[in-house]
């Protein structure tokens, strides 16, 4: 094949490819709201995999937990459940399931579907969501932090592994100091992944300010 | 605004397919890439001068969309696909695309970059070097040596 023939093949079928293919603009709409669409599903699909990592974990810790004293070798190489390590692992599994409960509420909650009628207001709308949204989830997250702070300190002075105000101690100063890490980590990425779903919204709401709703 | 968009779209909307056919190798990577296109051109829209011919500013627009778009992809940032967002909103069977791809066509090109690409499919539409420069926002001479570097490359590549 020559290059001219490639040419006139090239035109001749871009031709042919504009007929078959000429879409109605009106279909603008409706190219937006499955943009914006696949956002939201996202958005959702994230709360699918939290969930998922969630349970993942508690299962691991069901399975782990009644070997700690084993692979910690305190116990020596025999298996043992404890009543100390039943009742740390029911406070853990308690809390956890709590947090999977929130996210499978959120999961469940969360509508990926964008009106035909009015895609403006939807996308104010879930940008308002997602906003309340994030404040809901760095609050259970504080709150989960704290619970699990005091419900330990409680649950070693009920077991007398030392007073509920003993905060000082190079273990517990350790641990707190990986806490709080990890939990500034987990808040930074929350906050990052939300804010970018926020603008991406924000900017298709922006092209209908811009231009009147098409 | 909307109806003169809408015209504009209307018209030449031929540019975007032809983007479509010289940078994506399937339908479904087509139709996503006319959806980016149209959007970008939504949003350049206010921006756009008059100034310049229509056909030249979507050319802009749609290159540098399929342009980005393939750096993105080769620096394997995953996108989401067509079909994601298909299985969040039932497919309208008129949205979809059926651009014929031409076998040939890509065996020649699969071997050019991106930029050549764009200069290929201009020189194909028979662009003069003037209108490809102010495309491509390049200098006439520059698209004159290329253009003969990419037909010795497409010489030897679609030998009879």
């Amino acid at each position: 094949m020559e290059l001219d023939e490639l040419k006139a093949r090239w035109q001749q079928e871009s031709e042919k490819n504009i007929d078959i293919n000429n879409q109605s603009m009106e279909q603008l709409e409706t190219i937006l709201r499955q943009k914006t669409s696949s956002t939201l599903g996202h958005i959702k699909e994230k709360y699918k995999g939290i969930i998922s990592y969630l349970m993942v974990g508690l299962l691991l810790n069901i399975i782990v937990s009644p070997f700690l004293h084993f692979l910690l070798g305190d116990e020596g190489p025999v298996f043992r459940l404890t009543f100390n390590g039943l009742f740390a692992l029911v406070t853990f599994l308690t809390l956890g399931l709590i947090v999977v409960f929130f996210y499978w509420l959120k999961y469940s909650a969360f509508n990926t579907e964008v009106a035909d009628t009015d895609v403006r207001t939807t996308l104010e709308q879930k940008i308002r969501a997602l906003r309340r949204s994030l404040r809901h989830e760095l609050t259970l997250i504080i709150g989960i932090f704290i619970s699990i702070f005091i419900i330990g300190r409680a649950s070693s002075q009920y077991l007398g592994n030392g007073s509920f105000s003993d905060i000082f101690r190079k273990d517990i100063l350790l641990s707190l100091g990986a806490g709080v890490l990890i939990l500034i980590f987990y808040i930074v990425k929350r906050v990052k992944a939300y804010n970018s779903y926020i603008r991406k919204l924000e900017e298709y709401l922006a092209e209908f300010e811009d231009k009147g709703s098409f | 605004m909307k109806e003169e968009f809408l015209q504009a779209i209307d018209e030449h909307q031929g540019i975007i397919l032809k983007v479509c056919r010289m940078y994506c190798s399937d339908n479904s990577d087509a139709e996503d890439l006319y959806q980016d296109i149209l959007l970008a051109l939504w949003k350049a829209w206010p921006k756009f001068r008059r100034d310049a011919k229509i056909s030249t500013w979507m050319y802009r627009v749609g290159l540098n969309q399929a342009i980005s778009r393939l750096r993105n992809s080769k620096r394997n940032v995953p996108r989401e696909s067509l079909n994601f967002v298909h299985d969040t909103i039932p497919a309208n069977e008129q949205n979809r695309l059926d651009i014929q791809f031409d076998k040939e066509l890509q065996t020649a090109i699969a071997a050019l970059g991106r930029f050549d690409r764009a200069l290929l499919m201009l020189y194909l539409d028979e662009k003069t070097y003037r209108e490809i420069a102010e495309i491509l926002g390049v200098s006439e001479s520059n698209v004159g040596v290329k253009i003969n570097r990419i037909k010795k490359q497409l010489k030897e590549k679609i030998k009879p």
